[in-house]
């Protein structure tokens, strides 16, 4: 089965000689399958749409749980990030089963290709999602359950939510890859995922928790933009290092 | 010496810190000999099973298979 | 094939040949070689921390006796954050040499510090209820990070669980071994950053410790660390020789005779079948 990608010999996790001698370079392979990936998802809409309208769901659960019309500062922001967060979730859940169940996998490790691609493919991919969902989750909250205007606060709200969909996007991707191929991969999913991401909530609710206060709105304090910076940083590296050995099979 | 380093001890105050001490060292205690316990149990499950394979191996006849096996036994065993 | 989720299957390799002729990695261990050396000087160290916590450190200004519990929890706490680490760096070694008993020592310091990260928060609630009368305190960044990291490690057994595929079970494992292994310093930051800007440290910290104070935790904490190090390589121990024993029984009672009832647990079938076959087909007499 891999005994294609197994001929040219190569260490673990380098580009194999037909990628090195000229064969499709990495970008172009991310290109590719990131180019298929959101076809499908554009044809199937599995992830998306389910996403999307859990948030918007959600947001009224919490209305009900928490008999508020209205938030702001802290509870705004915890709200909308764990929404945000289990919203994600889905996402992760769902990122990897196509290629598991249909054999994705085994077609792709047949190419010469560097594997490291459909990490980096896979994370765009999931990283496309979570900006679609945003774009309709945040509205969502202005519009149900956020108190105060949203408009000042939007162009530092969005560079915190880029590095929050960072993170969940590599550590989402390698935690799918992981739950995929075992038994429970539906439960074990998040059960990974979400003590892996605490930081990630840890540093995007502190951040946002000014941005969205009544009185005194306030920028994000720069340490928990530069810990969330450095949280994707570190687990970019180890998601790449690592995400070969997963594929092995 | 011990004899000064026990005068000073002040004596042990038996009301609310006191329990709270001694539990939290009771649980390093509770946790070492919990492992202890499930220890035991598995050194008599295989005292049990090399006396059925000894059995096994007598009553089959053929050369214990542990002088085949290269030796690995471990040398020293916790008295 | 049976399921399981312990490493052991791989623990036995001795000097025998694989089928293609070339030798096996590996050669026969004693896992059990100074563990007597080690258990003994385990015990000398705790007689000679808790003598200290108990008869030569001095009583805390601020909360008495109750800090003595310091001497018991934050030794936990550093030897359980370093086991998770080392879990993480035996996992890098294991995919690096794709050797099973790296796999095997990086699940035993995973699952004994597991066990000791369950002792800290237990000690560490004890210490909450008698400082600030609540069995759980979210200011307190040691504890709130050992529940993160607890609640991270509490899916490793689940995770190798759900793999029945020895190999992949190991490999998988140990990708999860080194990002959690990555994960716990970094934990530690955030959760620290998170709370520090709310209230100081509740729970006492290990800065700033007078002499004698600082020597009792040295003690401690080289005491909880051989006790860490001793229950690991009891635990190697224990399970090779289990593994030993079922190879034997495998090979006295010939080939596809499982034998008698194991337990859910038990460890996989032993992985180099086809060696041992064409290690007792070359046998004459057997």
């Amino acid at each position: 089965m891999s005994a294609l990608a197994r001929e040219t010999p190569a260490p673990q996790g380098e580009p194999t000689e037909a990628a090195r001698a000229g064969g499709p370079g990495t970008l172009s392979v991310v290109g590719a399958l990131l180019r298929k990936e959101l076809l499908v998802e554009l044809r199937t809409l599995e992830s998306v749409p389910g996403m999307s309208l859990f948030a918007v769901t959600t947001f009224v659960v919490f209305h009900f749980a928490l008999n508020r019309s209205s938030v702001e500062g802290d509870l705004a922001a915890g709200i909308l990030w764990v929404t945000l967060l289990f919203a994600g979730i889905l996402g992760i859940n769902r990122l990897f089963v196509a290629d598991a169940d249909q054999g994705g996998f085994d077609g792709f490790l047949l190419a010469p290709v560097d594997r490291s691609a459909m990490l980096i493919a896979k994370a765009l991919t999931l990283l496309a999602y979570l900006v679609v969902l945003e774009l309709v989750a945040v509205p969502a909250f202005a519009l149900l359950l956020l108190g105060p205007p949203l408009g000042p606060a939007l162009p530092e709200l969005l560079v915190t939510l880029a590095l929050g969909d960072l993170g969940v996007a590599v550590i989402g991707t390698l935690v799918a890859a992981l739950a995929v191929r075992t038994r429970a991969r539906d439960l074990l999913g998040p059960l990974l995922a979400l003590p892996l991401l605490v930081p990630i909530v840890i540093g995007g609710a502190r951040a946002t928790s000014p941005l969205l206060a009544l009185t005194h709105p306030q920028g994000p304090a720069a340490r928990w933009l530069l810990t969330m910076g450095l949280y994707d940083l570190v687990f970019g590296l180890i998601a790449y290092a690592l995400f070969d050995f997963l594929l092995e099979d | 010496m011990a004899g000064v380093a026990l005068g000073e001890l002040p004596a042990l105050p038996l009301h609310t810190a006191g329990k709270y001490v001694a539990g939290a060292y009771v649980v390093l205690f509770a946790l070492v000999l919990i492992y202890l316990a499930i220890m035991a149990i598995r050194l008599s499950r295989i005292e049990r099973d090399l006396g059925e394979l000894l059995e096994l191996s007598e009553s089959s006849g053929e050369e214990p298979a542990a002088r085949r096996q290269s030796p690995s036994e471990p040398e020293s065993t916790p008295a | 094939m049976e399921r399981s989720s312990r490493p052991e299957a791989g623990l036995i390799k001795t000097n025998r040949r694989a089928p293609g002729g070339t030798p096996t990695a590996s050669r026969p261990v004693a896992y059990g070689r100074g563990l007597r050396a080690l258990s003994i000087s385990t015990v000398v160290a705790m007689a000679l921390a808790l003598g200290l916590v108990f008869f030569y450190a001095p009583l805390e200004a601020e909360q008495g006796f109750l800090q003595k519990i310091f001497y018991v929890h934050v030794p936990l706490a550093i030897v359980a954050l370093c086991g998770f680490v080392l879990g993480g760096l035996l996992a890098i070694q294991h995919l690096r040499t794709r050797d099973p008993r790296w796999d095997m020592r990086s699940y035993v310091a995973i699952h004994m510090s597991l066990i000791f990260a369950v002792g800290t928060l237990i000690t560490g609630s004890i210490w909450a209820k008698g400082s600030w009368g609540h069995w759980w305190v979210w200011n307190e960044p040691t504890l709130v990070s050992f529940l993160i990291v607890f609640l991270l490690y509490a899916t490793y057994q689940p995770l190798r669980f759900a793999i029945e595929d020895p190999e992949r079970q190991a490999r998988y494992a140990s990708v999860f071994a080194i990002t959690a292994g990555a994960f716990v310093p970094m934990n530690f930051i955030a959760v620290r950053l998170s709370t520090a800007y709310l209230h100081p440290r509740v729970l006492g910290s290990t800065s700033n410790l007078p002499g004698p104070m600082a020597l009792t935790f040295l003690v401690s904490l080289v005491a909880m660390a051989l006790l860490y190090a001793t229950l690991c390589k009891y635990e190697l121990t224990a399970k090779h020789a289990r593994a030993q024993v079922r190879a034997l029984r495998r090979r006295l009672a010939g080939e596809g005779a499982d034998t008698t009832s194991r337990p859910r647990s038990a460890a996989p079938a032993l992985q180099p079948t086809t060696a041992m076959t064409a290690h007792t087909a070359g046998r004459p007499g057997f």
